[in-house]
């Protein structure tokens, strides 16, 4: 990519002291997201990949530990004060959460909160001025009446309506990147679709870069350019979606993407899963973390941990396996279309 | 990662968490003598017995060790320490009345020449008596009564939800005056009226967990494997409820001693001259301005105790948790 | 509803069927005020007739609030029925009483979706796996022997009996919620979610494991879960349910391939698919609107708020569940036929239908 990147993340590390011991939630994250791209992160529990959101909105509890930089816009978002980042934090950056019943204030309208979200911003917005781009925000995420659904309180919401409010709240100050971690993981299928539709436009009223966090591989398939895959903290693969899906170079992400069934495919044949279980953060197993339930270890997997090693000159397949290159070829490609 | 060694997998004691589709490869690695982690399944295991488990959780808890170490001596010497005194509880030595502390009465004698020190311990059996009684009974109706209403819901409930509210309105004082002046009261008696009185702050915890644990899908299995109720009760949901019973049964404890303090400090209490903590600070009270050792020193008891039941709760909760992870 | 002779039951087949639900009927009262008064009741199961054959998987999709949970528990009667029938090889579950229950439940056993909430956290393995032989009179010595050969089954080590849940993963906790309910030798499991909470690699391992233990004890499994792929995966035979009731139940192949009713078209057409391609070149139908509440389910069709090609009398007649092709049973005056699909019955209405794709952005046909 030629454009400056939004989003630097270099060597990004959080850690957290439990009563079990340390955990290593992240280990040396690094990547860029340039504006108006969908970056997926995608991962199985433990992976790191909501911590790794989290540190980027710098929402994590004051006993994480983080090393490493993350630059938006030309500035280290980790060297911020709390009062500097809260400037940027639903400005320039702005979040969309699993469950919106915790985004959402339950006391105040739905207007209220989207007024209230514009003016911390934008003092000088008078409350009309305000209350109007309220209503229009509602609108742009395909709320019906939004002048009379501006008066209700989030409990009047249906599950995939507040959701919708979240989004509308997510870009009222055209935010330059929007992180959403599992935004569709409680919704129903067919709420999903319509969520899924929902921030789909609001990308692209606003022009916003997004990162998708998910472990729904469907989902990631039809809205991201890129995809990176997060194993046991660590980056394991990362390139176009298209490389990843029917080009992977990775033992972990071949393996996720074929225990997934698929509906669109006759599927009499048993399903390959990947044995055991993703890992602890608090014992990663030495060298490769993935080696224990990898079926290509071998004893260097054990001795020595792989580095992310680009595999194309440009460097935008990248993997972590010491036998990136020797892999059997992998596609997810489904034999044939539903519907 | 680092590049220290780590230790091999020396162990091959324990076969791991084999998983159908595994291979020879062993998946587990010691981390200490008794803590192994299986790397396929991303687990650490401890190796250590549950008994041996629940002790260390236990023993983690710094407080409430001291707690324990603190409580048996304190009871100890409530009960060996008179016993070597030439003194009698009743003892009155009318030579030597409003002692201060000295080398024969270290706690000073009282206003008739009852050796202080000898009237205290006593006073600390009686007052521990009373407090252990007090939770047993309270914790054993409190949990029965809160069990059956949280489990069977309905009307079972709103009987037994009336009862328990019926109690917590009775205002205890008034009627722990009332009874104590028209019959007066040994420890025993105070134990029951006491027990009676308190029961409901038992009953609603208990009460409030059952509706809680009894949709709960463990529940349900149970009811689909085809269990009666007393079984699921006692078997499935009361073992749940044992961190905040113990919690709550300890704070009794406090409860009941300062309770018990108070009547007898209101002259309602156990009756004189069977000695208790606060029948100890009741006598004392004149003696507020030119002694005031002889209230410090029992009452200084009774927070001694109260404090030390409260921390040692807060240990046993976190040890009979299994969940509660070791360090 | 209509179907109360056995051999009109949707989903029965020549075999002999281990279960027929006729009608069954399952409403929750919503009451309020201070003399909790009934205002109302919440329609979970509104009904339901099917029949399962001896082992077979029947699968039941739906979205949330459609009632697959409670059908699940109300056949088990872990939920009593309003009203209704349940036969059991025959028997009949509603009318039998508790102690004659408490014998069927060895016959009929249920697998929860959460592993974390569905094991006693204060009780080791072996005791969890072995209670139901206990409760039928197992004694215990023999209760543990026959856990141990159960966690071996399922693909744990037998030393580990001794452990509690929490020392195992997600996948091995749901394990042994499986050993639990085969402790009993059931004839027929009620599978509900088993495998939604655990993560996307674990999953498969628990798929394949439910379908070798089906050949193994020759089991039959009732398999809701909300999960369309999963589904596909593992039944022989679909119903896809809507607000309390049954709106489509066919062989699988046959349901997704050739779905008739506009709700499981929609809803097909709603799940993405993990191949970017694909996934980019289809086009998807955006139902409108919210899933009305059970409380208050719409008139007639209960699909018509939301049915792109409903009709003036969709609105006031419920459609039966009828047989619209051999072994396809759909409840739409309008059903699909077998090569039409959705899009092009709403273009041959002149009506618009809100369809997305990814590459040329949201259009409207």
């Amino acid at each position: 990519m030629t454009t400056e990147p939004l989003l630097s993340v270099r060597d990004l590390t959080v850690s957290f002291d439990t009563d079990d011991g340390l955990v290593q939630a992240v280990n040396g994250v690094s990547f860029d997201v340039h504006p108006g791209e969908t970056l997926a992160v995608v991962g199985e529990s433990g992976s790191g990949k909501s911590v790794t959101a989290m540190a980027t909105m710098r929402l994590l509890p004051r006993s994480a530990r983080i090393s490493g930089s993350i630059t938006f816009d030309g500035r280290d978002l980790l060297s911020l004060s709390d009062r500097e980042m809260r400037r940027i934090q639903g400005e320039d950056i702005a979040m969309i959460f699993q469950d919106p019943m915790t985004a959402l204030n339950p006391v105040f309208t739905v207007g209220n909160q989207l007024a209230e979200a514009i003016r911390i911003h934008h003092p000088d917005v008078s409350k009309k001025a305000a209350s109007e781009r309220s209503i229009e925000l509602l609108e742009i995420v395909g709320i019906p009446e939004p002048r009379i659904r501006v008066e209700n309180y989030p409990h009047e919401f249906s599950g995939g309506m507040r959701q919708r409010a979240m989004i509308a709240m997510a870009i009222a100050n055209q935010p330059k990147l929007l992180i959403a971690d599992e935004p569709t993981t409680a919704l129903d299928v067919t709420i999903q679709a319509q969520v899924i539709e929902v921030m789909r436009k609001a990308q692209e009223a606003t022009g916003a870069a997004m990162i998708l966090i998910t472990h729904d591989l469907g989902l990631v398939a039809g809205v991201a350019e890129r995809v990176q895959v997060m194993y046991g903290g660590r980056l394991f693969e990362t390139g176009d979606t298209g490389t990843i899906y029917y080009r992977s170079r990775n033992p972990y992400t071949q393996g996720l993407m074929r225990s997934i069934p698929t509906f669109a495919k006759r599927t009499d044949e048993r399903l390959s899963p990947i044995p055991g279980s993703p890992p602890s953060a608090i014992n990663l197993p030495a060298g490769c973390s993935f080696r224990p339930r990898c079926e290509f270890a071998e004893a260097i997997c054990r001795d020595e941990e792989p580095a992310l090693r680009p595999l194309d000159p440009a460097g935008a397949h990248q993997s972590r396996c010491h036998f990136a290159e020797e892999l059997p070829d992998f596609s997810q490609r489904t034999a044939e279309v539903a519907g | 990662m680092s590049e220290q060694p780590r230790p091999e997998e020396a162990h091959t004691g324990d076969p791991g968490l084999v998983t159908a589709e595994a291979d020879a490869e062993p998946t587990t690695r010691a981390l200490s003598d008794d803590v192994i982690v299986d790397e396929r399944e991303g687990m650490t295991i401890s190796t250590r017995s549950f008994g041996r488990q629940t002790w260390d959780r236990f023993r983690r808890h710094r407080l409430a060790m001291f707690a324990a170490a603190l409580l048996v001596l304190l009871a100890i010497s409530f009960w060996v320490a008179p016993m070597l005194s030439s003194y009698g509880f009743r003892d009155i030595d009318v030579a030597a009345m409003r002692e201060g502390p000295s080398f024969r009465h270290p706690f000073g004698t009282d206003q008739i020449g009852r050796d202080l020190l000898v009237r205290t311990f006593h006073g600390g059996r009686f007052s521990l008596r009373i407090a252990l009684v007090v939770a047993l009974l309270t914790t054993f109706i409190g949990t029965v009564i809160g069990s059956l209403a949280g489990y069977f819901g309905g009307i079972v409930d709103t009987l037994l939800s009336q009862l328990i509210n019926l109690f917590l309105i009775v205002p205890a004082l008034v009627v722990l005056l009332v009874v104590g002046v028209r019959y007066g009261a040994s420890p025993n008696g105070i134990a029951v009226i006491l027990a009676l009185l308190l029961w409901p702050a038992i009953a609603r915890v208990v009460r409030g967990l059952f509706l809680q644990f009894r949709d709960q899908e463990f529940v349900l299995a149970a009811r689909a494997a085809g269990a009666r109720p007393p079984r699921i009760i006692v078997r499935h949901i009361l073992p749940n409820t044992f961190g905040p019973i113990i919690v709550n049964a300890t704070l009794l404890i406090g409860t009941a001693i300062i309770l018990e303090s108070t009547l007898s400090f209101l002259g309602v209490g156990v009756t004189p001259p069977t000695p208790t903590l606060g029948n100890l600070v009741n006598e004392a009270k004149g003696a507020i301005d030119s002694r005031p050792s002889t209230i410090l020193i029992p009452g200084g008891f009774v927070v001694l105790i109260a404090l030390c039941v409260n921390f040692l709760g807060d240990g046993l909760r976190d040890a009979l948790d299994p969940t509660t992870r070791k360090g | 509803m209509t179907a109360t002779e056995r051999d009109t039951l949707p989903g029965a087949t020549g075999a002999p069927p281990v279960l027929e639900v006729t009608d069954l009927v399952k409403y929750y009262p919503i009451r309020a005020g201070i003399m909790r008064k009934q205002v109302g009741s919440v329609h979970a199961v509104d009904g339901v007739s099917f029949a399962l054959g001896a082992t077979e998987t029947l699968g039941i999709v739906g979205e949330s609030g459609c009632g697959k949970t409670t059908l699940g528990r109300t056949l088990l009667r872990l939920v009593e029925p309003t009203s209704g029938q349940v036969l059991f090889n025959g028997e009949d579950v509603v009318g039998a009483s508790s102690s004659r229950m408490r014998e069927l439940r060895q016959d009929m056993q249920m697998v929860f979706q959460d592993p974390f909430a569905s094991l006693n956290p204060r009780m080791p393995v072996q005791d969890i796996i072995s209670e139901p032989l206990q409760i039928h009179g197992t004694d215990k010595k023999e209760a543990r022997i026959k856990a141990r050969a159960l966690l071996d089954a399922v693909g744990l080590s037998p030393e580990h009996g001794n452990r509690y849940p929490h020392e195992f993963s997600g996948g091995q906790r749901q394990r042994i919620g499986i050993a639990r309910s085969l402790a009993v030798n059931p004839e027929l499991v009620v599978l509900d979610e088993p495998v939604s909470a655990l993560d996307v690699s674990v999953q498969a391992q628990v798929l394949n494991l439910l379908e070798d233990l089906q050949e193994e004890f020759q089991l039959s499994y009732l398999f809701i879960a909300h999960d369309l792929s999963v589904v596909r995966h593992i039944s022989d035979r679909v119903a896809v349910m809507y607000l309390g009731q049954i709106v489509e139940l066919a062989d699988r192949d046959e349901l997704y391939e050739a779905p008739a009713h506009p709700y499981t078209h929609s809803l097909l057409s709603a799940v993405p698919v993990a191949d970017p391609e694909m996934e980019r070149s289809r086009e998807r139908i955006i139902l409108e609107g919210d899933l009305p509440s059970p409380a208050n389910p719409p008139t007639g069709c209960r699909f018509h708020t939301r049915c792109p090609i409903a009709q003036d009398n969709c609105v006031t007649d419920v459609p039966p569940l009828a047989e619209v092709r051999p072994g396809h049973w759909a409840s739409c005056h309008y059903a699909l036929g077998p090569d039409e699909t959705l899009v092009q019955r709403v273009k041959d209405l002149g009506r618009e239908v809100h369809i997305a794709n990814s590459d040329t952005g949201v259009t409207t046909a």
